[in-house]
C-alpha cells in the first residue's frame, strides 16, 4: 500500500483543508493528554496523602477488606 | 454455572478484586490501544485514499466517527451505573459513574467539535441547527450537568443520586441522536454503516476507520478505569489491603 500524498509538503497541506484536519488532530492530542494527567497527578495525591496518614496513624490491622 | 455468575456477580462489587483486575489489565489496555490509535491514524492520514467530494478534510473522520460513537456508549454506561446505584445503593456504581462522566465529555467534547471543523469546509459554516448536532450538543450539556451534580461537596450520597437521576433521564437523548438523521431531513450524513445493511463505505477506508474506533475504545476504558482506581483508593483507603498494596508502593520507589 503505498502513501496517497506525493510529498510531506502535500500531506501537511491536506488539500488545502490543513487548519480543519490538523487541528481536529491537534485537540485529539490535547484531551488524551489532559485525560492522561489529571488522574495520574491524582494517584500521587493521594499517595502523599495516605503515607503520611500511615505514619501518623500507623498501620491499620483491622484486617477488614 | 449459576455459582460462577453469582460470584461474578459478587464481585464486580468488591472494590479490591476490581482494584487488582484493573491493575493489571490496565498496562496492556492502555498498550493496545496506543498502538491501534497510531496505526489506525496513520493509515487514515496517510495511506487511505481521498474523498471524491470533500477531499482531504474527510480524513476528521478517522477521529470523529470513534469519538461520537463512544460519547454516546459512555453515556449509555453512565445512565446504567445510576440505576445500578440508585436500585441497589453498590459503592462501585457510584465510582463508575465518576469516572466515566468526565471522559465521555471529553469523547463528546471531541467529537463535537472535530465535527464543526469538518463541517465548515463541507458545508461552509460552523454550526447548523441540525437535528444531530443539536442533540449531540445536549449530549456535552447532560454530561457536564452529571458532573455538576456529582461534585456537589456536602453529601456524597445525595450528590451521587442527583447524578444518577439526570443521567438516567437524559436518556431519551440517545435515541434522538442516533435516528435523527433518518427521522429528519438533515445537513448530516446518514449511516454508512449499519447492522445487516448494505455497505457505502470503501473497505480502504472503513479498515482504518474499524482499527482506530477499536483503540479508541480501548483508550476511554483505559482512562476510565484509572480514574475509577483513584476513587477507590480514595475511598477504601482505611482498609488493610489498601495498606498493604500502599507499602508495596512504596518499597518499589
Amino acid at each position: 500500500m503505498a502513501p496517497h500524498f506525493h510529498s510531506w509538503g502535500d500531506f501537511f497541506a491536506m488539500g488545502g483543508h490543513a487548519p480543519y484536519v490538523w487541528g481536529s488532530y491537534l485537540l485529539m492530542l490535547m484531551i488524551i493528554i489532559w485525560n492522561l494527567f489529571v488522574p495520574v497527578m491524582r494517584q500521587k495525591q493521594l499517595r502523599r496523602q495516605l503515607k503520611r496518614w500511615l505514619a501518623l496513624t500507623g498501620s491499620r490491622k483491622d484486617g477488614s477488606s | 454455572m449459576w455459582q460462577a455468575l453469582k460470584r461474578f456477580h459478587h464481585r464486580l462489587g468488591s472494590p479490591k478484586w476490581f482494584f487488582d483486575l484493573s491493575g493489571r489489565c490496565l498496562p496492556y489496555l492502555m498498550g493496545a490501544a496506543s498502538l491501534l490509535i497510531l496505526v489506525g491514524l496513520i493509515w487514515g492520514l496517510a495511506f487511505a485514499p481521498t474523498e471524491r467530494v470533500q477531499g482531504d478534510s474527510y480524513r476528521i473522520m478517522y477521529i470523529h466517527v470513534p469519538a461520537a460513537t463512544i460519547a454516546q456508549s459512555a453515556y449509555l454506561m453512565l445512565a446504567l451505573a445510576g440505576i445500578i446505584s440508585l436500585v441497589w445503593r453498590i459503592k462501585m456504581a457510584d465510582w463508575l459513574a465518576r469516572s466515566i462522566a468526565p471522559v465521555g465529555a471529553s469523547f463528546c467534547l471531541l467529537a463535537f467539535v472535530t465535527g464543526t471543523l469538518w463541517g465548515k469546509p463541507t458545508w461552509g459554516v460552523w454550526f447548523v441547527q441540525d437535528a444531530r448536532i443539536v442533540s449531540v450538543m445536549v449530549l456535552f450539556f447532560l454530561y457536564l450537568g452529571v458532573i455538576a451534580l456529582q461534585s456537589a461537596a456536602d453529601n456524597p450520597r445525595q450528590s451521587a443520586n442527583a447524578g444518577a437521576v439526570l443521567a438516567i433521564v437524559g436518556l431519551v437523548n440517545i435515541p434522538i441522536i442516533k435516528y435523527s438523521v433518518e427521522w429528519w431531513s438533515t445537513v448530516h450524513q446518514p449511516a454508512s454503516l449499519s447492522v445487516g445493511g448494505k455497505l457505502s463505505i470503501a473497505s480502504s477506508m472503513l479498515f482504518p476507520l474499524a482499527i482506530s474506533f477499536v483503540g479508541f475504545y480501548a483508550l476511554f476504558l483505559g482512562l476510565t478505569l484509572m480514574r475509577v482506581r483513584n476513587c477507590i483508593l480514595s475511598s477504601e483507603y482505611r482498609t488493610r489491603w489498601v495498606n498493604l498494596w500502599l507499602e508495596r508502593q512504596f518499597s518499589k520507589n
